[in-house]
């Protein structure tokens, strides 16, 4: 195994591996990995055409067609973005323990979602975020609301991903950022507008492989070449992490072998326990932000609404709570390995000669660093860019049916034909993903942290209906749009002040709102805030009608 | 006659023997998913206590003497080390960096006779030079001419810097500070620097650490096993669990969904 491992990691295909991408990190146009982008983008669309849904029907009913397990592959390709691939790895780099906020936000949201909404959603029997919650709340106007905030929560989505495709084109291309953005702008929305309705869980099922493949083969090299335990380099990486805390002397030899990376330096750092330390003060975090992060991204996945809806489509209910296992599992092998990358970015990257790199391209750095080759690097790249483009496409998708779906048909123009209401899916899609495109320019923050900004907006808006909607028959609407209302104030709040503060102007209290209500991390008091509004302002109106209770107590809680 | 009431429901008044048991596991997972997550961060907190790392000790030792002026030679180098343990990490603001970096080039350049010192800051502008020529070379031959001029440059001022403060040869040390002078002399200690150094040298060399920190689990510590590792372990086992005991509960109530 060791010997296919040393030949793989050795494999060079000189005329596909542009040379001075062997001895720069960034540097000119990388044939290599460009291929193999278009190659995995053309396998997509092409495996996409083969099991192309006939109609919407066949469309959502493809799900139920597969295994659990396949679910959950579904559901880990629809959930891995840029901002688990390149954004996870990132924060850990920059910021150390604080970054595994991040890793646990991600994946213990699964359980709040499992327990107390996949099978419920599923019994519930409706198909989007504002269907259901139009109709528990039996109110257009909150159907409207959810229906234009699962626009925004999917554009502040998208505008981490776009920040990793205009990375990672960066790379491949070797233009300037604001270029590559444009570019893997123009090239996501052809994507979205070719690939759209068509076969979308099987797709999503070779999705995730590819992803979880070109993202792992790299740490099984990484760990064997730098003589760390190899064979199962989740749990391998943990010597590096403690050799990052008690630093590396130089040089650092192996069976009488200089331990380097690909500059030629020596494999050495200073000790640096702020890597691993909780919340420590050198990374400018605290114990406040860790927890506030933790929870405002859990209960934030709880609340998006394309994460919910993969649960309106399995086949039983308990097909939904087993896919959720599955779809958690996968996601955790992702989430498992992503910090192999920051540790070895840290020592890869530790000789003054690296100079500063950009956090979020980290997990390509550190397998060029790692004198990984070419190849394998640009298959890493490409399954980055996979991963933004499938959760873009979603997301673009998902927009611009709440747009043309919740809001253009069901509220604006009811008597809308079928064809008016694709034109107005498409204008939507274009028009986001334009949009989206030209906010990503801006570089606002790390991708997970733009991400992040999306989970605490479900967390304050959707998650509190959702949650009081299945488990207490006693919330109504007028408890419904109050505790929305009281989301989406904090939700301005906190946007407000970030941008204010971003274009170096100041508002009175920045800095108390800046730690308090940061963007990132808000919903730790939007949700509670949302969730006690609902429960005190439905307590003294008009009581849910008994219809709708009834639904609930025998449909969705029946036994 | 169906009332309002007969059809009131919540999480915490269950309808039937099916719901009051699903609530009964929901709320177990829940308290031992809250618990296993923030409990052990509040533990964390709890427990921590500030620990300086060994650089902070051997930099207080001397800092004094060395403001002063009054620091021996193996004092000097002693706080040269410390302030590259700082330069060394790759959180380090760039403002702070500066400041370390006027310290760290006034503490050599003071002790030098002028003819050392004249040489060592020609070999600092030439591996500044050399740095700046790698960056912007954009083709393959340019890069390895560039590269080669690095290591002359990295060569001559190792040497120099070996031979002052008598680090082992290629130590990390040596290269941090060769990377990190200034290329003019400082004669002078700026007074801001002198007051913001404490600061800085306690802010990134002082950590939150606690038996969970320091105690060893496969080789990680312990605390970052725990949150990085066992906790995804699980949250996938807490969903197992309770899709499991769902199923068997449904099969002994004879509930069908």
């Amino acid at each position: 195994m060791k010997k296919i491992l040393t030949a793989f990691s050795l494999i060079a295909i000189p005329f596909l591996a542009n040379a001075s991408s062997l001895t720069q990190l960034e540097g000119s146009f990388k044939v290599g990995p460009a291929i193999i982008l278009l190659a995995i983008l053309a396998t997509f669309i092409l495996v996409g055409l083969v099991h192309r849904a006939k109609d919407t029907t066949d469309y959502y009913a493809a799900g139920r067609k597969i295994s659990v397990v396949s679910s959950g592959m579904a559901i880990g390709a629809n959930w891995m973005s840029a901002a688990s691939v390149l954004g996870m790895a990132g924060m850990m780099y920059l910021t150390g323990y604080n970054g595994l906020a991040y890793v646990v936000g991600w994946t213990g949201g699964y359980v709040l979602l499992l327990v107390l909404m996949a099978g419920q959603i599923r019994k519930y029997g409706k198909f989007t975020a504002p269907d259901f919650i139009g109709d528990r709340y039996y109110s257009q106007s909150l159907r409207g609301i959810s229906a234009v905030f699962t626009i925004l929560i999917s554009f502040a989505y998208c505008v981490g991903q776009f920040g990793g495709v205009g990375l990672m084109f960066k790379w491949i291309l070797g233009i300037n950022y604001m270029w590559s953005v444009i570019l893997g702008a123009a090239v996501v929305i052809f994507y979205t507008m070719i690939s759209g309705m068509i076969g979308a869980t099987k797709n999503m099922v070779i999705q995730y492989i590819i992803i979880i493949i070109t993202f792992l083969i790299p740490t099984f090299l990484l760990t064997y070449k730098y003589d760390y335990f190899w064979l199962l380099p989740q749990f391998g990486y943990g010597t590096i992490v403690s050799d990052i805390v008690q630093g590396i002397p130089a040089p650092n030899i192996s069976d009488g072998v200089a331990l380097i990376n690909a500059y030629g330096h020596n494999l050495a750092l200073m000790p640096s326990p702020e890597f691993a330390m909780p919340w420590d003060p050198a990374t400018g975090s605290t114990f406040f932000q860790w927890m506030a992060i933790c929870f405002s991204l859990m209960i934030g996945t709880a609340g998006l609404p394309h994460v919910l809806q993969r649960f309106y489509i399995t086949p039983t209910i308990k097909d939904a709570r087993l896919s959720c296992v599955w779809g958690l599992f996968f996601i955790c092998l992702l989430y498992w390995s992503a910090p192999i990358y920051s540790a070895f970015g840290k020592i890869l990257s530790a000789n003054p000669e690296v100079g500063n790199l950009a956090s979020d391209a980290i997990v390509i750095y550190t397998a060029q660093l790692g004198g990984i080759n070419p190849l394998i690097v640009g298959l890493l790249a490409a399954g980055a860019i996979s991963a933004a483009f499938s959760t873009i496409s979603g997301l673009l998708v998902a927009g611009s049916s709440a747009f043309a779906h919740d809001l253009y048909v069901k509220i604006i123009n009811p008597n809308a034909k079928p064809k008016s209401q694709l034109l107005v899916a498409r204008f939507g899609t274009i028009l986001m993903g334009v949009t989206v495109g030209i906010v990503a320019m801006f570089n606002l923050g790390m991708i997970a942290q733009l991400v992040a900004v999306a989970f605490s907006m479900a967390a304050c808006t959707i998650f509190p209906l959702f949650l009081l909607g299945i488990w207490w028959s006693g919330s109504n609407k007028a408890g419904g749009i109050a505790g929305m209302s009281v989301g989406v104030t904090l939700t301005v709040i906190s946007i407000v002040y970030f941008l204010v503060g971003k274009s170096g102007g100041s508002l009175p209290g920045q800095e108390f709102i800046t730690y308090w209500l940061n963007v990132w991390y808000f919903a730790w008091l939007g949700a509670p805030l949302a969730i006690v509004t609902n429960i005190v302002v439905s307590k003294l109106t008009k009581p849910t009608p008994i219809e709708i209770k009834k639904f609930l107590v025998e449909n969705v809680h029946g036994g | 006659m169906e009332t309002n009431n007969n059809y009131d429901f919540s999480l915490f008044k269950p309808k039937s023997e099916y719901t009051r048991r699903v609530r009964n596991i929901i709320v177990s997972m829940l308290i031992v998913w809250a618990v296993a997550v923030f409990g052990f961060q509040i533990l964390l907190l709890s427990l921590q206590k500030p620990t300086p790392e060994k650089s902070f000790i051997a930099y207080e030792s001397v800092w004094e003497k060395v403001k002063s002026g009054s620091a021996t030679a193996d004092e000097k180098k002693t706080f040269a080390a410390s302030i590259a343990a700082v330069l060394g990490k790759s959180t380090l603001k760039k403002d702070k960096k500066e400041i370390l970096a006027n310290a760290l080039s006034w503490n050599l350049y003071g002790s030098l006779d002028s003819s050392k010192k004249e040489n060592l800051l020609k070999s600092v502008q030439e591996l500044r030079t050399s740095t700046e020529n790698l960056g912007k070379s954009t083709t393959d031959d340019g890069y390895l001419q560039a590269k080669e001029s690095l290591n002359e440059s990295k060569k001559e001022l190792f040497s120099q810097l070996n031979d002052i403060y008598g680090f082992e040869s290629n130590s990390l040390e040596v290269n941090i500070i060769a990377f990190n002078l200034i290329s003019s002399d400082i004669q002078q200690l700026d007074e801001n620097v002198a007051t913001s150094l404490p600061a800085i040298m306690k802010l990134y060399l002082v950590h939150n650490q606690s038996f969970l920190t320091d105690t060893k689990f496969l080789g990680f510590p312990f605390h970052y096993f725990y949150t990085g590792e066992f906790l995804l372990i699980l949250f996938v086992l807490l969903s197992l669990i309770y899709s499991k005991r769902v199923e068997h509960l449904q099969k002994k109530l004879n509930i069908v969904e």
